[in-house]
C-alpha cells in the first residue's frame, strides 16, 4: 500500500485500506505505528464505516478492558483469550497485562519497556495490594511518588498497610506491612532499616533513569544493588517505556539470567496521528513514507479547534522561558479564548486551594496577581519543574478530572506523571532527546474504557516533520555496562569511587571525604559562630526582633558562606555567591517556621518595592499636587529591586543579574508567578538538593562531637523545618508542613507505635478527613 | 453432491485451530497455545455446533457456519471430485466480512477454476442464498478481480482460461432435512440458474446442519 493518507482523504481503495489494516491487526497485532495511524485516518475521514469495525479493532487490539462484543469466528478467538485470561488473574487484563503478570510471577527478575497507556499501572496497582509482604516502589521524581501515592491511597483502603514517601518504621501497633514510594535517593535508609522490613518486591519504574551520566544514574544502580544483596528473596521488577533493550537492567545489574526475564512490548492501545502546522496551515502526515506518503497533505481543518470544541485537552510543549516571557500565550491566543471559565464547584475549590498555597491574588492590577491562577480558572493550566509541588499536586488532579482545556507544559511533564491529551502541540523539538520526546508523543491519547477505539494527535511546526519521522522510527537502547563500571566525567569520580568502596555515608548522602572535610577544626569554628548568632541559651533567636537584627543575618549568611566554601574547597565567585546568599535567606526564614507564601510574599514585596511604592501612593492619594504628578512618575518608573534567580550551583562561571533585569521590569509589573517559580526552585533544587545534605551532616557531627544541643536543633530545623517533636512525628507520618498548623491540635499523641486523635478531629470537614483517613 | 457431516464440532475446532495460528496470539503466548487452547477451542466448537442449529442464530453463528459449509463442501470437492485443494479464502485472502467475496476455490481437471460460494441460514435451505449471491458476483466481475489474490494457487493455463470467460462454480449451502431430489428441483426452478449454468461447470453442495 502506499500514499495512504491522499487515498483516504480522496476517498480512493478505502475498503482495500480497511482490509490491509484489519489483516495486519489480526496477525501481528496493534505493534506497528503506521497502522495506528491509518485507523485515526478511518475514523475521521470514514467515521460510518469505521463503526462498522470498531468492534473488530478493539478485538484484534485485545483492549480487554472495552467488553467488546462478539460477532465472528475471529472475534471468538480473542474471546477464548480473553476468558483465560480473567479465570487465571481474575482481572480482565489484556493479553500484554497478563503477560506482565506472568513475567513477574515467574522470575526473580522481570525488566520489560511497554509504551505509554499499556496499562501497566493497573498491573502494578494490583500487585502492590495482594501482596502480604512490603513493597519498595523506586521512582525518579517526588511527582511521581504523589502520584502513587494518591492513587495507592485510594486503592488500598485497608488501613494495616502503611503507605509511606520515606522509608520509616511508624505505626507499628496497627501496621502490618508497607509500601513505600520513594525515589533512589530516598530508597538508601531501607538498608538502616532492612531486618525491620521483609520485601517482596522491589519495583522500579521509569528506569531508564540509571541511564542518565550523572550522580543520580550511579547512584540508581548502586541502590539496585545494594537491594540485590540485602534482601535476597525479593522480586525485581524494572518499568521503561519504548526501549528496546529491557534486558540492559540483567545485564548492567549482574542479575542471575536463569532467574532474569525481560520483554519488550510494542503493542499500544492508542492510536496516534501526525500533523504539521505551517505558514497558518495544518497538514497531515505520517510517519512512514512509504506507505502513509511522502508529502504533506492539506488538512481542511484546524485539529486543536476541533479538540477544544469536542471538549478535549490540548498540551502544549513549550521552553520554560516562553512561559516565563509569556511568549507562548499571545501565539495561541485564539485558542485560549476559546476557554470559557469554569464554573464546577469542585474546580473553582482546586483553585481556591493552589490559591491559599501559593498567597496570590486572581484579580488582575492587584499585588500579588497571579496570571497563573487567572487562567486556571478558565481551564489553562501551566506545568512545570518550577511549579511548587503541592501546587503540582493539586493541577495534575485538576487536570485528572477533566477540567484542563489547554496544558502549557515543559519537560517535567515528560516522565511517568499521568496526564494524557487529546492533542500534543510541541511547540519545541529537541532531536537531542529522543527518548524523552517518545514519552512525551505518548500523552496523546486518552485511554478509555468506552467501546471506541481511543486515538490522539501530534502537531509539530516547521521543520518537525522529518525530525518526528527519525525520532519515531528509531530504536532507543539503555546502556548495557552501568556507570558503577564506566570511566565518569572528573566530578563524579569521588561519588563513583564512594559508591563502590562502601564509604558513600547513608545518614547524610555525601562521601567520606566531603565528611572528613566537615569535621576540621575550621569548620567546627564556623559551626560554633553559626550557633552563638542564632540562638540565645538553647532557643534559637527571632533574628527580626534583635536590634541588630541586619547585622546578624549578614554574619549568619557569612558563615554560612564560608562553610560551604571550606565543603567545596574554594572560594565562591560573584554569581554563585549571589545565589548562594539567597538561598540562605530562604532557608532561614523556613527555620523560623515562615510558611511557603510568607517566603514569597517578602521576597515578592522587596522585588516589587512595595514599600516604596506604598509611600508614593499615598503621596498621590494625599499629597499636594506637585507632588502628585512626580510621585506618579516615579511610581510609573520605578525599577524592580535587583533579584538574583535561582541557578544550579557551584557554577564558577554563573554571571550576577537580576532576574527582571534584562527585561527593565518596573517595580509595579514584578510578576508573582516569577517569585512563587524561582522561590520554589531555591527551596527545591538549591536548599533540598544541595545544601541540606552538608548543613546536617555539619551540625549533626558537630554535636556528635561536642554534644552541643544547638547543633541537634539545627540540623532539625534545617532537615525538618521544625523541632517539635510532634510535629517531627507528624512529618515521618507523611503529613505535609502546611497542614501540621492545623492538624497538631486534633493530635493526642504520636509516635512510632501509634497516632491517636481527640475525639473533636470527627468535626473536622471532609477534605481534611480524606488527608487522615488512613490512620484514624 | 450432498454432505452429512459426522461431527460438526471438529470441523470448527479445525477452523478455530487454524484461524488462531493466524492470530498475533498464536506467537504471543506459546503457552496459552500449548496448555489452554486445545480444551478452550473444543468447548467453544461443542457450544458453537450446538447453536447452529438454534432458530435464532446471531452474527457470529452465522458467520461460524458460513466457514463450516465453505469448508465441508471445499473438503467434498477435492475428496470426492479429486479436483484442486485450496485452503479456505480467508486464510489468505485479506478479505473483510462487510466486503465479501468468494470464500473457496478449486479447479476441476480441464483446467477450470472453479470458484464458491458458500451460505448459511439456520434450519433453512441455502441455496437461494447462494446462487443469488454467485450471479451477483459474477456480474460485479468479482471472480476476476479475485485472480490478483488467488493466482499462486493455480497454473498459468487456468488463469489464461479464467480471464477468457472459461470458469466454473460451486454453490455451498447449509441445508435441512429436505430430499435431496426436492432440492435439485428447487434449484432448477430458480430464477438464477439459467444464468449460472451457461459456465464450464456449476457444482452444488448441500452441508446437512
Amino acid at each position: 500500500m502506499k500514499n495512504i493518507i491522499s487515498k483516504i482523504i480522496a476517498g480512493k481503495e478505502k475498503e482495500q485500506i480497511f482490509e490491509y489494516v484489519l489483516n495486519n491487526l489480526y496477525q501481528n497485532g496493534p505493534v506497528d505505528i503506521t497502522d495506528m495511524e491509518i485507523l485515526c485516518y478511518l475514523s475521521i475521514y470514514f467515521p460510518e464505516d469505521f463503526r462498522l469495525y470498531e468492534n473488530r479493532i478493539l478485538k484484534y487490539m485485545g483492549l480487554n478492558y472495552k467488553h467488546t462484543k462478539n460477532e465472528t469466528l475471529k472475534d471468538i478467538i480473542f474471546d477464548m483469550y480473553s476468558r483465560y485470561i480473567i479465570e487465571k488473574y481474575n482481572y480482565a487484563y489484556t493479553p500484554i497485562q497478563a503477560n506482565i503478570v506472568e513475567g513477574i510471577d515467574s522470575n526473580k527478575c522481570f525488566s520489560f519497556s511497554a509504551p505509554t497507556s499499556t496499562g501497566k499501572s493497573f498491573v502494578f496497582r494490583n500487585i502492590i495490594s495482594n501482596s502480604n509482604d512490603d513493597v519498595v516502589i523506586v521512582v525518579p521524581s517526588r511527582a511521581l511518588i504523589n502520584e502513587y501515592y494518591h492513587m495507592l491511597c485510594s486503592l488500598i483502603e485497608d488501613k494495616t498497610v502503611n503507605i509511606l514517601t520515606f522509608i520509616d518504621k511508624i505505626n507499628v501497633k496497627k501496621a502490618k506491612r508497607n509500601v513505600f514510594i520513594v525515589t533512589p535517593e530516598r530508597c538508601k535508609e531501607i538498608f538502616k532499616l532492612k531486618s525491620e522490613f521483609k520485601v517482596e518486591f522491589f519495583l522500579f519504574d521509569e528506569a531508564q533513569l540509571g541511564n542518565e551520566e550523572n550522580n543520580r544514574g550511579i547512584f540508581f544502580d548502586s541502590i539496585i544493588r545494594r537491594a540485590q544483596k540485602a534482601f535476597p528473596n525479593s522480586k525485581f521488577i524494572f518499568a521503561h517505556p519504548f526501549v528496546n533493550n529491557p534486558e540492559a537492567q540483567i545485564k548492567k545489574n549482574h542479575f542471575d539470567n536463569d532467574t532474569s526475564k525481560s520483554k519488550c512490548y510494542l503493542q499500544r492501545s492508542v492510536g496516534q496521528m501526525f500533523y504539521l502546522y505551517e505558514n497558518d496551515s495544518f497538514y497531515h502526515f505520517g510517519i512512514d513514507k512509504n506507505i502513509m506518503g511522502y508529502n504533506k497533505q492539506l488538512c481542511q481543518y484546524d485539529p486543536i479547534k476541533k479538540v477544544l470544541d469536542n471538549k478535549g485537552s490540548v498540551l502544549i510543549y513549550t521552553s520554560k522561558t516562553s512561559i516565563y516571557k509569556k511568549s507562548v500565550f499571545i501565539r495561541f491566543k485564539k485558542y485560549m479564548d476559546m476557554c470559557t471559565e469554569i464554573q464546577d464547584e469542585e474546580a473553582i475549590k482546586y483553585i481556591h486551594q493552589i490559591k491559599k498555597y501559593i498567597g496570590a491574588s486572581e484579580e488582575e492590577g492587584t499585588d500579588r496577581y497571579s496570571m497563573m491562577l487567572d487562567m486556571l480558572k478558565h481551564g489553562i493550566v501551566i506545568h512545570h519543574g518550577s511549579l511548587p509541588l503541592q501546587a503540582r499536586l493539586l493541577v495534575e488532579q485538576f487536570t485528572q478530572k477533566g477540567y484542563c482545556k489547554i496544558c502549557f507544559a515543559t519537560s517535567t511533564l515528560e516522565q511517568g506523571v499521568n496526564m494524557p491529551f487529546d492533542l500534543v502541540y510541541i511547540n519545541r523539538l529537541e532531536k537531542s532527546r529522543p527518548l524523552s520526546l517518545k514519552n512525551l508523543i505518548g500523552r496523546a491519547g486518552r485511554s478509555s474504557t468506552a467501546e471506541k477505539f481511543d486515538f490522539g494527535s501530534v502537531v509539530v511546526k516547521g521543520s518537525g516533520m522529518s525530525i518526528i519521522r527519525n525520532i519515531m522510527s528509531a530504536k532507543d537502547e539503555l546502556e548495557e555496562v552501568s556507570w558503577l563500571e564506566q570511566d565518569v566525567e572528573s566530578d563524579m569520580v569521588d561519588f563513583k569511587e564512594a559508591i563502590l568502596n562502601n564509604t558513600l555515608s547513608d545518614d547524610y548522602n555525601i562521601t567520606q571525604n566531603q565528611l572528613e572535610v566537615l569535621k576540621k577544626i575550621e569548620t567546627q569554628e564556623v559551626l560554633q559562630r553559626i550557633l552563638n548568632t542564632m540562638f540565645k541559651e538553647d532557643g534559637l533567636i527571632d533574628l527580626k526582633q534583635t536590634t541588630d537584627s541586619d547585622e546578624r543575618k549578614k554574619e549568619v549568611r557569612n558563615d554560612f558562606a564560608e562553610l560551604y566554601e571550606i565543603y567545596l574547597g574554594r572560594t565562591m565567585e560573584d554569581g554563585e555567591r549571589n545565589v548562594f546568599d539567597t538561598a540562605i535567606k530562604i532557608l532561614l526564614w523556613k527555620i523560623q517556621c515562615k510558611t511557603f507564601k510568607d517566603i514569597c510574599f517578602y521576597r515578592y514585596a522587596y522585588a516589587s518595592q512595595l514599600q516604596k511604592r506604598e509611600e508614593l501612593k499615598k503621596t498621590i492619594e494625599e499629597g499636594a499636587q506637585e507632588h502628585k504628578i512626580r510621585a506618579q512618575h516615579l511610581l510609573d518608573t520605578l525599577p524592580a529591586a535587583f533579584t538574583t534567580e535561582c541557578n544550579d550551583i557551584p557554577n564558577k562561571k554563573l554571571n550576577v543579574y537580576s532576574m527582571f533585569a534584562q527585561e527593565n521590569v518596573k517595580a509595579k509589573d514584578v510578576d508573582y508567578d516569577r517569585i512563587v517559580f524561582d522561590t520554589y526552585d531555591y527551596l527545591d533544587k538549591i536548599i533540598g538538593f544541595k545544601l541540606s545534605d552538608v548543613f546536617v551532616a555539619a551540625f549533626e557531627e558537630y554535636y556528635n562531637s561536642t554534644n552541643d544541643i544547638r547543633a541537634k536543633k539545627m540540623s532539625l530545623l534545617i532537615k525538618y523545618g521544625t523541632i517539635e517533636e510532634k510535629e517531627i512525628w507528624m512529618l515521618r507520618y507523611g503529613f505535609a508542613f502546611e497542614d501540621i498548623e492545623w492538624l497538631v491540635d486534633y493530635i493526642e499523641k504520636i509516635n512510632q507505635e501509634e497516632i491517636i486523635f481527640k475525639s473533636e478531629v470527627e468535626e473536622l470537614p471532609i477534605e481534611k478527613i480524606r488527608l487522615i483517613e488512613r490512620y484514624l | 453432491m450432498r454432505i452429512e457431516p459426522e461431527d460438526l464440532s471438529i470441523t470448527i475446532q479445525d477452523i478455530i485451530s487454524t484461524l488462531s495460528d493466524m492470530s498475533w496470539l498464536a506467537q504471543f503466548d506459546e503457552n496459552y497455545m500449548k496448555m489452554s487452547f486445545g480444551i478452550r477451542a473444543k468447548e467453544t466448537a461443542d457450544y458453537l455446533a450446538k447453536k447452529l442449529r438454534e432458530e435464532h442464530a446471531s452474527g457470529v453463528i452465522n458467520n461460524t457456519g458460513e466457514y463450516v459449509v465453505s469448508e465441508l463442501a471445499r473438503e467434498a470437492i477435492v475428496e470426492q471430485l479429486h479436483y484442486r485443494n485450496i485452503p479456505l479464502a480467508e486464510l489468505f485472502k485479506k478479505q473483510v466480512a462487510q466486503n465479501p467475496g468468494f470464500d473457496f476455490y478449486s479447479a476441476n481437471k480441464q483446467d477450470i477454476i472453479i470458484f464458491g460460494e458458500a451460505k448459511f441460514k439456520t434450519n433453512k435451505n441455502a441455496y437461494g442464498a447462494a446462487m443469488k449471491q454467485v450471479d451477483d458476483f459474477i456480474r460485479k466481475k468479482k471472480d476476476i478481480t479475485d485472480i490478483v489474490d488467488i493466482k499462486d494457487f493455480f497454473d498459468e493455463t487456468m488463469l489464461v482460461n479464467a480471464i477468457n470467460g472459461e470458469k466454473a462454480y460451486a454453490i455451498a449451502f447449509s441445508s435441512t432435512e429436505m430430499k435431496s431430489e426436492r432440492i435439485i428441483k428447487n434449484i432448477l426452478n430458480n430464477e438464477h440458474y439459467k444464468e449460472l449454468v451457461k459456465h464450464k461447470e456449476l457444482i452444488f453442495v448441500a452441508v446437512n446442519i
